[in-house]
């Protein structure tokens, strides 16, 4: 990143972060979740820094960032709440610990995004292969299609994730 | 390496599902092996797949629990996203870095899965719907049809479509893209949806285009629009090419060489690549899409460039020695 770069940020921070704050508040009522977000959306624009058309162009990116933010934020809550229901029917002596809890939530948070965008079918498969290492026959049996066609629902699951992984890294898939 | 292609991943996915069969034999352990020896590019994008692999490990010990939160949630979000209108097209971005609502060649084909009507490589699709309207969908595009008593609505998911829309004063034509909408006023016209970007070319009639942010603009026929979310341009000139693909041919009328090429990758299986030395060398004339071994030799024999088969699905264009 440039020293201009930089100074754009920070001339967006000055411009726009109460605006921001404020309609991320209204979003998610509550002023200290709405402080991190606003945060982080700064953090995004500096990560990836773009010039602008006019203050109307600025707002809408910065919401639009926002918004991807915010609904990342009740995906994650959802999550913890769904598995902690998942867990509250359990006797306490076995359930996982609280450090391998905390592993889980954010793993499972990690292997969502990843699956999100893919079919429910394809996901369904990856699920059944990866967690539970059921071999593809009974797979096949369980979703109703023929085992060659599993094969290709993982074999794309694998590739997706594998892209993601390897966006995350910096580089670049042609 | 700061590079990766596409088929290397797509390999390496290839790989881990076979070598994760019950049924796998030696055989084709070795053959993966000699694949793995061939290059440092393979063995980064195989390290890759591993990774994902290794993302589930720490959720096995909690299989049962952790696929029921998977899925729970999953369905649950589907009906907030629903609600929450003018979203669903941000898809929530999990790990931090993502980019929002990214298009690469694979999403396309995931959301080519799960679309009403779709196309693969080289392939073009006529359909009449419901109302007798006529639509020409285009190579790896998706759409999906959402007509009921109130409008007739096409929401495109990728690709392009071109349309010859059906009377019906009852009912409104509209076309969906990620960055806004389209109502047709009575008429012929395109909709391609690019990474960040909707194309718009009418040829007959007019349409009437809103971007998210509520900006429109009607576009009337002989012209052609860009708009994204958040931003409107002024209406060019229409590109007669994004009609003449459903009659099998690409028309160029100044494209640079990279364009074309990336065009003509939508009708091939395998890997086209152009080099960016030559990338911008501008074409004219029009080339066959279905025959697009014809094509690259009618390129050949135009322009200063070379064609590399090195498989006939693994192609690459670059400068003449």
């Amino acid at each position: 990143m440039t020293v201009a770069d930089a100074s754009l940020v920070h001339n967006l921070y000055l411009s726009h972060h109460r605006w921001l704050h404020e309609l991320l508040r209204r979003r998610l009522s509550n002023a200290m979740d709405a402080a991190d977000l606003a945060h982080d959306t700064f953090i995004r624009v500096l990560k990836r820094p773009q010039s602008f058309n006019g203050e109307v162009h600025e707002r809408s990116h910065l919401a639009t960032i926002a918004r991807g933010l915010c609904i990342d934020h009740w995906r994650r809550r959802q999550l913890e709440q769904t598995w902690l229901e998942s867990l509250a029917s359990r006797p306490p002596a076995s359930q996982p610990s609280l450090e391998q809890q905390a592993i889980i939530v954010e793993t499972l948070h990690e292997v969502d995004a990843m699956l999100q965008r893919l079919p429910q079918r394809v996901s369904e498969a990856f699920i059944l292969a990866q967690l539970h290492g059921m071999p593809y026959k009974v797979i096949a049996e369980q979703i109703g299609v023929s085992e060659r066609m599993i094969k290709k629902y993982l074999a794309q699951a694998m590739m997706h994730c594998a892209i993601l992984e390897a966006e995350l890294d910096g580089l670049l898939i042609e | 390496m700061n590079k990766l292609s596409h088929a290397s991943l797509e390999q390496a996915a290839n790989w881990y599902v076979q070598l994760h069969d019950e049924q796998v034999a030696e055989p084709e352990r070795l053959r993966w092996q000699a694949w793995l020896a061939q290059s440092p590019e393979h063995q980064a994008a195989w390290r890759y797949v591993e990774r994902v692999g290794q993302r589930f490990a720490p959720l096995q010990s909690e299989s049962e629990a952790v696929s029921h939160t998977l899925r729970n949630s999953a369905r649950t979000l589907i009906s907030r996203r629903q609600s929450l209108k003018g979203l669903l097209i941000l898809a929530a971005t999990g790990l931090t870095g993502w980019a929002v609502g990214r298009n690469t060649p694979l999403l396309d084909s995931v959301e080519r899965l799960s679309a009403d009507l779709s196309t693969g490589t080289g392939e073009t699709r006529e359909a009449t719907l419901s109302d007798g309207s006529r639509i020409w969908l285009n190579a790896l595009s998706a759409l999906n049809v959402r007509f009921d008593a109130r409008q007739r609505l096409l929401q495109l998911r990728a690709g392009e479509v071109l349309i010859d829309t059906a009377k019906d004063l009852a009912r409104a034509f509209w076309v969906e893209t990620e960055q806004g909408r389209m109502r047709a006023l009575g008429t012929r016209f395109s909709v391609r949806q690019t990474d960040r970007n909707t194309l718009l070319n009418v040829y007959e009639g007019a349409v009437e285009a809103t971007n998210h942010q509520g900006k429109s603009q009607v576009v009337q026929a002989g012209q052609q629009l860009v708009f994204s979310a958040g931003r409107l341009n002024t209406p060019t000139v229409a590109d007669p090419s994004r009609e003449a693909w459903r009659r099998g041919v690409l028309l160029a009328d100044n494209l640079s060489l990279g364009e074309l090429i990336e065009e003509l990758s939508r009708y091939r299986p395998g890997h086209l690549h152009c080099d960016p030395a030559v990338a911008n060398l501008p074409v004219m004339g029009s080339f066959p899409l279905k025959d697009t071994d014809q094509a690259l030799r009618l390129l050949e024999a135009a322009l200063p460039i070379r064609i590399d088969k090195t498989f006939n699905w693994w192609v690459s264009v670059g400068p003449k020695a």
